[in-house]
C-alpha cells in the first residue's frame, strides 16, 4: 500500500471514529433528559435556602444551618442572546434575606442552560468604601459554568439542569457529560419527590403536580447539585449541595405564581 | 590583540552556555502571580483580659463611642456589652477575637488614614478617635460578615486548583466577580482554630509531569494584625504562607482544578477562603448593638478638612 493511500485510509478511519463518538454522544445526551419545565413571562416562584455554618470561620461558632433566607424568581421575558431564545429571569431576596445585590439570569428557552448572569448592586460611600466597581456586572458563561460559579453566592440557589428540548423520558442513572459537568437523571416515584418537598407547598400546588418525578445530580469538580424536580413545577421541590465532606445548602421551593 | 579577544569572546560564551545548563531546571518552571492594593492590616481584638488591647478595654473604642454618643438622657453601653459579648465572660480561649471582621472591613472598607475629633453637638463633648478607634469601630461593624448566607462566596477546604482559580480570578483578575479586582480572606489555620487574613497577593511556581499533573510551590501574602502597634498604623504589615501542591488539571477554559496539597499541618493548607457581601450601612453586619449608623458615618468618614 502507497503512503498516500495509507493515508487516505488513515484519515476516513478517523473521520468514521468522529461520527461514531457524535452519535453515541447524541445517543447517551437524549436518554440522560427530560423537558424543561413551563416558564411563561409573569410566572414567579420562591425559593427559600438554607446554608451550613462550618463553625470554622468566626471563633466560637457551633457548626449548624443557619436560618432560611428567601429567593423569588420572576420570569420576565424572553430576550436573544447571539441569535437564540432565552428566557430573562429576575431573581431578588425576601424580606429577611440580607443580601442586597439583585440578579437576572439568561435562561436558553430550548435547554435552560445559564447564558449569562447580571448582578446589580447598590452604591456606598466613596469616601468610606473602596470603589464596588460598575453597579451593573454581567458575566457571560456561555452555556458552560465555569468552576467558580458553583461557588458564588453560596446562598443563592441558581443551578439548573439542561434538559432536553425533544421531552424525551430519561433512563435511569444515564449521565450526560458537559465538560467537566456531569448530569445524571434517575426517574422516581412522586411519594418519593413529596418526600422532599415542602409539605405546605405540596399541600396548596397538587393539582400542578404530574407523575413524573426525578432526581438530577449535577457534578462539577467536587460539587454535587442534587435536585428533585416534578414535570409540573417550574423549579425543583428541593435541592442541596455537596461536596465531598459535607452538604453545604439546601433549598425548597415554597411558593409559585403568575402576575 | 585579536587572539585575546578571541579567546575572551570563546570562554565568554562557554561561561554563558554553562549558566544556561546549570540553570534549565529554573527556566522549566513556570510562575503565576498577582496582587491587589488597598488590603490594610490591624490588631484581632482579642476576647481576654490579659491578652492584647481588647475593644472593650478603657480607652479604646467602645469607650470612646459611649463618650461621644451619651448625654443626660441617653446613656451608651457599647463598653460593656463588647465585655460581656465579645470578653471573658464568654470563657474565650485566647486566639478568639474580631479577625474574621477585620478582614472583611479590609477587603471591603477604606483604611482610615488619620485620627478624628468628633464633636457632639448637643453636649459639645468632642472625642478624638484614633486611627485604632476607628479600624476597631470597622471591625465591630463587620463582625456578623461571616456566614454563607451573606457571602459572595464561602469555600471550606478548597483542593489547590480551586484556591489557585480564585485566586487567578480575584487578585489577579482575570474574572473578578465585581468587574474589577479584589482581595478575599482566607482562614489559614488548618485545624480547630480560626486566623483569617485578608490576602493581597500571591505566587505560585509551578512545573508539569505527566505523572503528577501540575505542582509546584503556591505562596499567598495576607495582611497581618499579628501585633496590636499594626492597629494604629497606616503601614501594610504582611504575613506569608507556601504551601506546596500537586495533581491540579487544567479544564478545557484553563481554570486549574483538583490536586492534592502536600502536608496535613495547621499551615499545609487554606482551611478556607470567602468574602463577604459589601454591607449597604454599617449595621448590615453590626454586631454590638449599641452603635449605630448615624454615628459610625461621622466617625468614619473619612473627608476632613
Amino acid at each position: 500500500m502507497g503512503s498516500s493511500k495509507r493515508h487516505k485510509w488513515i484519515r476516513h478511519g478517523l473521520f468514521l471514529l468522529m461520527i461514531s463518538c457524535f452519535f453515541t454522544a447524541l445517543g447517551e445526551v437524549a436518554a440522560a433528559l427530560d423537558a424543561p419545565p413551563a416558564w411563561s413571562p409573569g410566572q414567579w416562584w420562591v425559593v427559600e435556602s438554607q446554608t451550613y455554618n462550618t463553625g470554622k470561620i468566626r471563633r466560637g461558632d457551633t457548626p449548624g444551618w443557619e436560618p432560611k433566607v428567601g429567593w423569588r424568581f420572576q420570569v420576565e421575558g424572553t430576550e436573544d442572546l447571539e441569535g437564540e431564545p432565552y428566557y430573562v429571569v429576575a431573581v431578588t431576596s425576601l424580606e429577611g434575606n440580607k443580601c442586597a445585590y439583585t440578579f437576572r439570569y439568561w435562561f436558553r428557552v430550548s435547554d435552560r442552560s445559564v447564558g449569562r448572569r447580571e448582578v446589580r448592586h447598590p452604591p456606598r460611600d466613596p469616601e468610606v468604601q473602596k470603589d464596588i466597581g460598575p453597579p451593573v456586572v454581567a458575566r457571560s458563561f456561555n452555556n458552560n459554568p465555569n468552576p467558580l460559579s458553583n461557588f458564588e453566592f453560596p446562598a443563592l440557589p441558581a443551578t439548573i439542569p439542561v434538559f432536553s428540548s425533544q421531552a424525551q423520558a430519561s433512563s435511569a442513572g444515564a449521565h450526560l457529560k458537559l465538560s467537566r459537568r456531569t448530569q445524571a437523571t434517575t426517574k422516581i416515584s412522586t411519594e418519593d419527590m413529596k418526600g422532599r418537598a415542602d409539605s405546605v407547598f405540596m399541600a396548596k400546588v397538587g393539582a400542578h403536580v404530574t407523575p413524573d418525578s426525578s432526581l438530577v445530580e449535577i457534578s462539577q469538580g467536587r460539587v454535587v447539585e442534587s435536585q428533585y424536580w416534578n414535570a409540573g413545577l417550574p423549579w425543583c421541590v428541593y435541592g442541596e449541595q455537596s461536596d465531598k465532606t459535607f452538604t453545604s445548602r439546601r433549598y425548597w421551593l415554597v411558593d409559585m405564581g403568575s402576575d | 590583540m585579536k587572539k585575546s579577544l578571541l579567546i575572551t569572546v570563546v570562554f565568554g560564551c562557554l561561561f554563558v552556555l554553562t549558566g544556561l545548563f546549570l540553570s534549565a531546571p529554573a527556566l522549566a518552571t513556570w510562575v503565576d502571580k498577582g496582587s491587589v492594593e488597598g488590603i490594610w492590616s490591624c490588631w484581632y481584638w482579642d476576647w481576654v483580659e490579659e491578652g492584647g488591647p481588647s475593644l472593650f478595654d478603657a480607652g479604646d473604642a467602645m469607650e470612646r463611642f459611649d463618650r461621644l454618643v451619651s448625654d443626660d438622657t441617653y446613656t451608651s453601653y457599647a463598653q460593656e456589652w463588647e465585655y460581656d459579648n465579645h470578653g471573658p465572660p464568654q470563657n474565650p480561649a485566647s486566639w478568639w477575637g474580631h479577625c474574621h471582621a477585620w478582614s472583611g472591613a479590609a477587603v471591603w472598607e477604606r483604611q482610615p488614614p488619620r485620627y478624628k475629633v468628633v464633636r457632639n453637638g448637643t453636649t459639645g463633648v468632642q472625642v478624638k478617635f484614633r486611627v485604632r478607634d476607628r479600624k476597631g469601630l470597622m471591625c465591630e461593624a463587620y463582625d456578623e460578615d461571616a456566614y454563607a448566607s451573606v457571602a459572595d462566596f464561602m469555600i471550606s477546604q478548597p483542593d489547590p486548583g480551586l484556591m489557585w482559580s480564585w485566586l487567578r480570578a480575584e487578585i489577579k483578575g482575570i474574572y473578578p466577580m465585581w468587574g474589577k479586582k479584589r482581595g478575599f480572606v482566607g482562614e489559614l489555620y488548618y485545624g480547630d482554630e480560626v486566623w483569617n487574613y485578608p490576602i493581597y497577593k500571591y505566587k505560585v511556581v509551578y512545573d508539569w509531569d505527566s505523572d503528577y499533573g501540575y505542582y509546584g510551590t503556591m505562596t499567598i501574602w495576607g495582611a497581618s494584625d499579628g501585633r496590636p502597634e499594626y492597629a494604629n498604623s497606616t503601614d501594610l504589615y504582611s504575613m506569608k504562607l507556601t504551601y506546596q501542591f500537586w495533581g491540579v488539571q487544567v479544564d478545557e477554559n484553563g481554570w486549574p482544578i483538583n490536586g492534592e496539597w502536600v502536608g496535613t499541618g495547621p499551615q499545609s493548607r487554606p482551611d478556607s477562603i470567602w468574602r463577604p457581601q459589601y454591607p449597604t450601612t454599617w449595621e448590615t453586619y453590626l454586631g454590638n448593638p449599641w452603635l449605630y449608623n448615624d454615628a459610625l458615618n461621622v466617625i468614619l468618614f473619612n473627608k476632613q478638612k
